[in-house]
């Protein structure tokens, strides 16, 4: 790391871009999926890579803007993620359906947003620190 | 501490930007299901707007009615009607109708408090109790027509000490009184410790209540539940209460013990009232010579338990004839034995539950024989000792081997009077290709007025070994005036020898194609009859020379060989009713398909053939492709189709006025002015437009095409998405003659009140049908509702369907002829009447792409004859296909029977539109549009189909490339056009009518959020990049 240590930015950014690839793969068992929401988690996780990797070649601030926009895309995911699976939501809420329907989404719905407030976070500290 | 400063406004512009992103998607939630969210708050994001320009009032179906209160007390009136006319009596030893002076009455039975008035979901009784309006119950109807209760029993059914008892089913988190089934949507089946009768035990009656009840008439009720999307089980059962039955139509152990009750305590007569649309096992109460009558009120609404008081009293002399074959055994139709849950034998991970909804099929291995056409062809074979009919195959009540009197008890068609009638059936003219009829003399022999059905039923010739043919069947019908007594009317029988006809997949046509209806060279019988038993009896007698051997299974049956006729044809005739026929549904038909497995179907030629279960089917390749929904796929091909062009045609241009501005109708259906009309259409336009075209219908601003609402009956407009008559007016509208005000009193009446649909067939009466179509219809008026999802036309295959309520009859003859008159009444007011659903929806059990596999003929001649005379002569003005597959193929997308059938053989013009979309990918609307089905009633088929998002760039490019596809996009856009140009949505459009989108406050809010969260996130990142630039200058 370019003049930098491991900063707890930096390890949040890493535990957030595993947890956006970790949502890719419970995607997987998502009844109501959109390839719109697979395609937003890799451009997330690349952003969150890309972030760490540049805090090792750059450092500075040039790789906190890939942390914003992994941020932001973590955000995006939850939004489109959520379009398909509201019909099925309000059967179940209204006791027509099984919970097993929205089992699947519901895990995926909570890491995803654990993974978008790691990332917000990470965002505050930054995934890259100035030496003293 | 600048670096913290700097990751402060980092980090607030990570949170700006996600609240940005996330009111963004939160929108464009809300826009997706932005008339759920319109109707619930009661606002709209449309209005329409005129210039003045036109003189025209735009009032092309005016109401008969000069307020709303009118509407309303004449669907009061008509319920009532309905069911004075709807209730069957089925035994009488003389206690009906009950003395209102005399008779003191105690009502037996904890469910007459909170009686099932319509199904739990679908033809739900709603009414509006804080408005002022109420339900009536057989209580409070007794006590209005006079009846003097007993009190005692009503107290103790009052208090708490019955509330453990008292059916309540869960649902939407409440819990709904006489109800106990539990609908679920998701892969299910009723299950064993869900179910409760909601009778008490005969240890719960106080010696007091059974005290006060001696010396007074005991009038039994029992309940049985009905709801979409739900089941019975067929199995022995505990209710959580204790009671326990053999099978949930039998009789419980409560009720049995409440019979014993009212008997032991009553003054001797004891009238048992079934308020039930699911046939019940009642062989036991009609053999008891201790219970004095037994009457069905079926579920009868908010206020059909007036017509049924009208009946017990004797104000009105009942009518009614059942519309269902009462078995001894309600398992013992051959349908029984392949219904519930089967699923495919295929490698696990092959077929998918969630999105394909491949998993699960039913065999209707009975072919035609549904309902009375098994029983009563059964019995000739068996007493003509033909095809093993007398076997033990199929022996449910029998001793020994099949016997008709044990296994029936109340024929199909059957219902008594407190009068006598004579019918004699005079002549009969059967003209293939031309107008059939039949005269009949209908006499009163008896002391009181009172109404009669004639039932006209026919008998084609069957060869051993041959085309299947039902030894009975109801080819039409008609109901007397009420004769007093000893007074006569000759009424006539209209019939089509079209419905004469079998259809036999074997046969050739002249012009090579095969599949046709046939009409055999042999002799052709046409009776008349106390239901379909009846009627073969006089057949049998007038084949047989002598009435030996026929079976009598009611007392007032009379045999009469002069009441059938007798008509030779000497030439067999493929081709009369064949014009453009041939085998459509060849790849429903599981033997077919898997000709190896060797399925077996019942069939006359065998009686003991076909009574097997058939499990664990093994889907072949073919199958699976279908199951995987891998039928139509876009591809690049042919010249593209014109959108998008600015002629000036507008919708309303295709209404013909005269000069006075009268309606006259719309230009027709092939004239060329209608492409011109397309071709203004831009393809995004008709793509949303159809994605979405069934719930509320897109608005089209290229052709002036206004927002178009429908709705799910079919008891009337649903109050969960009609809640008063005043929701869907706007302001701009009030000028409307038929417009209602929030301030209108009965503004938020409810309208969902009417008898369910087998109350209504009982009724045997066209008259009361259409004009129940007619008020329908002047609820679209009143409530600017355009469609009705309604009527329900599919056949009660099997009993333990409890969506049966929902429609007609096991008889599609007499669903054919209501559903025609349904129609005719709800057009004739220009509501766009949609009978649901086509086809095959037999059961609700995983309905959802269930694989329904069936012959050819059983197809024809039962499920879709019952559809057949309203969408033929297009009295209807939309259809909606069914959540089930045919075959393996999603009925909405079955090119055979959408566009083959339905369009082609029978001529329809209206629209068609798929059932509910629960997110499953089975029902695409690639594949609905490719086969003819026409637009979504949900958006989630679109969304979920592989075309995908609309709003994608890549995927509206393949439907650019594929003028196949957007050929019948135009094709079904046209249909609904014309649709709409025909019926009341036009009402109050007129030539400088203009379509306004509007921003309802929702809208606004949502609006200004994503406006300020995007200004404060452009804000916040500007602040963080200067702080950052500036940082960096200075180091």
């Amino acid at each position: 790391m370019k003049n930098n240590k491991i900063t707890l930015g930096f390890v949040l950014t890493a535990v957030s871009t595993v947890l956006a690839i970790v949502c890719a793969f419970l995607y997987k068992s998502v009844v109501q999926q959109t390839s719109t929401t697979y395609t937003l988690l890799i451009f997330a996780a690349i952003a969150g890579a890309a972030a760490l990797i540049l805090a090792f070649v750059l450092g500075k601030e040039i790789p906190n803007l890939f942390l914003i926009a992994h941020a932001v895309l973590l955000m995006a995911v939850i939004g489109v993620s959520i379009a398909p699976v509201v019909n099925d939501m309000g059967l179940v809420f209204a006791g027509l359906y099984q919970m097993d329907i929205i089992n699947a989404y519901i895990t995926f719905a909570i890491f995803a947003c654990i993974a978008w407030l790691v990332s917000v976070v990470a965002s505050f500290l930054g995934v890259t620190k100035k030496e003293a | 501490m600048k670096s913290k400063k700097l990751g402060l406004k980092r980090g607030l512009a990570v949170i700006l930007a996600s609240l940005f992103v996330l009111s963004l998607f939160a929108a464009s939630v809300a826009q997706t299901w932005s008339g759920k969210i319109n109707a619930f708050l009661g606002t709209s994001s449309y209005k329409t707007e005129k210039s003045g320009e036109s003189t025209s009032d735009g009032i092309y179906f005016e109401s008969e009615f000069k307020t709303l209160k009118e509407v309303i007390d004449a669907k009061e009136a008509l319920a009532r009607e309905i069911s004075q006319e709807g209730t069957v009596l089925f035994k009488n030893d003389g206690a009906l109708p009950l003395n209102a002076s005399s008779d003191k009455v105690t009502i037996w039975g904890l469910n007459a408090l909170a009686p099932t008035f319509g199904g739990l979901i679908g033809s739900t009784t709603s009414v509006n109790y804080e408005a002022g309006q109420t339900t009536v119950t057989l209580i409070d109807a007794l006590k209005d027509n006079g009846v003097a209760l007993n009190e005692d029993l009503l107290e103790l059914y009052n208090s708490s000490d019955a509330d453990a008892y008292r059916r309540k089913a869960a649902f939407f988190g409440q819990e709904v009184p006489g109800h106990s089934l539990i609908p679920v949507f998701w892969p299910m089946f009723e299950t064993a410790d869900s179910y409760m009768i909601g009778e008490p035990p005969a240890d719960f009656y106080t010696q007091k209540a059974l005290d006060a009840a001696k010396d007074t008439t005991a009038l039994v009720f029992l309940s049985r539940d009905s709801s979409e999307a739900s089941d019975y089980a067929v199995s022995t059962m505990k209710d959580p209460n204790g009671d326990s039955f053999e099978r949930p139509m039998a009789l419980s152990d409560n009720e049995k013990a409440l019979i014993e009750l009212a008997k032991a305590n009553s003054n001797g007569k004891v009238v048992v009232v079934i308020n039930s649309d699911v046939t019940m096992e009642i062989g036991e109460l009609k053999n008891d010579p201790a219970i004095s009558a037994i009457v069905w009120a079926g579920l009868p609404g908010a206020y059909g338990f007036r017509g049924v008081a009208d009946v017990l009293t004797g104000a009105v002399n009942p009518s009614g004839h059942i519309a269902d074959t009462y078995a001894a055994n309600s398992t013992s139709a051959p349908a029984m034995q392949n219904f519930g849950l089967f699923f495919f034998d295929a490698p696990e991970g092959e077929l998918d539950p969630g999105n394909d909804k491949g998993n699960w099929y039913i065999i209707e291995t009975e072919g035609i024989y549904v309902g009375y056409k098994y029983y009563e062809t059964r019995y000739e074979d068996a007493v003509l000792g033909q095809g093993n009919a007398a076997g033990d195959a199929g022996v449910f009540a029998s001793k020994g081997g099949w016997d008709y009197a044990s296994e029936v008890v109340y024929p199909f068609g059957y219902g008594k009077s407190y009068t006598t009638f004579e019918q004699e059936l005079q002549s009969v003219d059967f003209n293939i290709g031309g107008e059939s009829k039949a005269v009949v003399k209908v006499t009163n022999t008896g002391s009181v007025p009172g109404k009669s059905v004639v039932q006209l039923y026919a008998q084609a010739p069957y060869i051993q070994g041959g085309v299947e043919k039902s030894a009975i069947q109801l080819v039409g019908f008609a109901k007397t005036s009420t004769l007093d007594a000893g007074a006569s009317e000759t009424v006539t029988v209209d019939f089509d020898a079209k419905y004469v006809a079998s259809y036999d997949e074997d046969a050739v046509k002249a012009d090579g194609t095969q599949g046709a209806w046939i009409l055999d060279a042999g002799d052709y019988y046409f009776a008349i009859g106390n239901g379909a038993h009846e009627a073969l009896n006089n057949v049998l007698a007038n084949k047989l020379g002598s009435d030996e051997n026929l079976v009598k299974v009611n007392d007032d049956e009379v045999i009469n060989a002069d009441n059938s006729k007798k008509i030779s044809v000497g030439a067999k005739d493929i081709e009369t009713y064949s014009e453009g026929v041939q085998n459509q549904l060849q790849d429903g038909d599981i033997r077919k398909l898997l000709p190896e497995r060797g399925v077996e179907f019942i069939t006359r030629a065998d009686w003991s053939k076909g009574w097997a279960p058939v499990w664990g089917i093994s889907p072949s390749d073919e199958m699976l492709k279908n199951l995987h929904n891998q039928v139509f796929e876009l591809t690049e091909n042919g010249e593209g189709e014109t959108w998008g062009q600015s002629n000036g045609m507008r919708l309303i241009d295709m209404l013909l006025l005269d000069d006075d501005g009268n309606y006259l109708g719309t230009v027709a259906l092939d004239d060329p002015l209608w492409d011109t009309l397309l071709e203004n259409v831009t393809l995004e336009e008709a793509v949303n437009f159809m994605k979405g075209a069934g719930g509320n219908f897109e608005p089209i601003n290229s052709i002036g095409l206004h927002v178009v609402t429908a709705y799910d009956g079919p008891v009337g407009f649903v109050s969960d998405q009609v809640p008063s008559y005043t929701a869907n007016w706007t302001e701009s509208e009030s000028g409307e003659p038929t417009y209602v005000g929030p301030n209108d009193e009965y503004a938020t009446w409810q309208m969902p009140t009417m008898p369910t649909e087998p109350v209504v067939a009982a009724t045997f009466n066209t008259e009361l049908v259409e004009r129940e179509g007619e008020l329908f219809g002047e609820d679209s008026l009143w409530s600017n509702a355009c469609s009705i999802f309604g009527p329900g036309l599919n056949n009660h295959r099997a009993t333990y369907c409890s969506r049966n309520h929902e429609y007609y009859s096991e008889d599609s003859m007499l669903t054919n002829i209501l559903g025609v008159a349904a129609c005719k009444g709800g057009q004739s007011k220009g509501l766009m009447m949609e009978p649901k659903h086509f086809a095959l929806n037999h059961q609700e059990a995983n309905r959802s792409g269930t694989a329904t596999f069936i012959s050819e003929q059983g197809a024809r001649e039962t499920e879709l004859r019952g559809f057949q005379g309203c969408l033929e002569g297009n009295y209807a003005q939309g259809v909606m296909t069914a959540f089930n597959r045919l075959g393996c193929v999603y009925a909405g997308a079955h090119r055979g029977l959408l566009t083959g059938i339905l369009r082609d053989e029978w001529g329809y013009t209206g629209y068609v539109v798929t059932d509910m979309i629960n997110g499953a990918e089975y029902m695409n609307w690639r594949d609905v549009t490719f086969a003819g089905g026409g637009g979504c009633l949900t958006e989630n088929a679109y969304e979920s189909s592989i075309i995908g998002d609309p709003n994608s760039a890549d995927n509206m490019k393949l439907i650019e490339k594929d003028t196949a596809f957007q050929k019948e996009l135009k094709q079904m856009l046209k249909y609904d056009l014309y649709t709409f140009a025909n019926s009341n949505t036009m009402n109050g459009v007129t030539s400088d009518t203009r379509v306004v989108r509007v921003h309802p406050w929702w809208e606004t809010t949502l609006l200004a959020v994503n406006w300020v969260t995007g200004a404060l996130t452009v804000a916040a990142c500007a602040w963080y990049v200067v702080s950052a630039l500036g940082k960096k200058e200075k180091q």
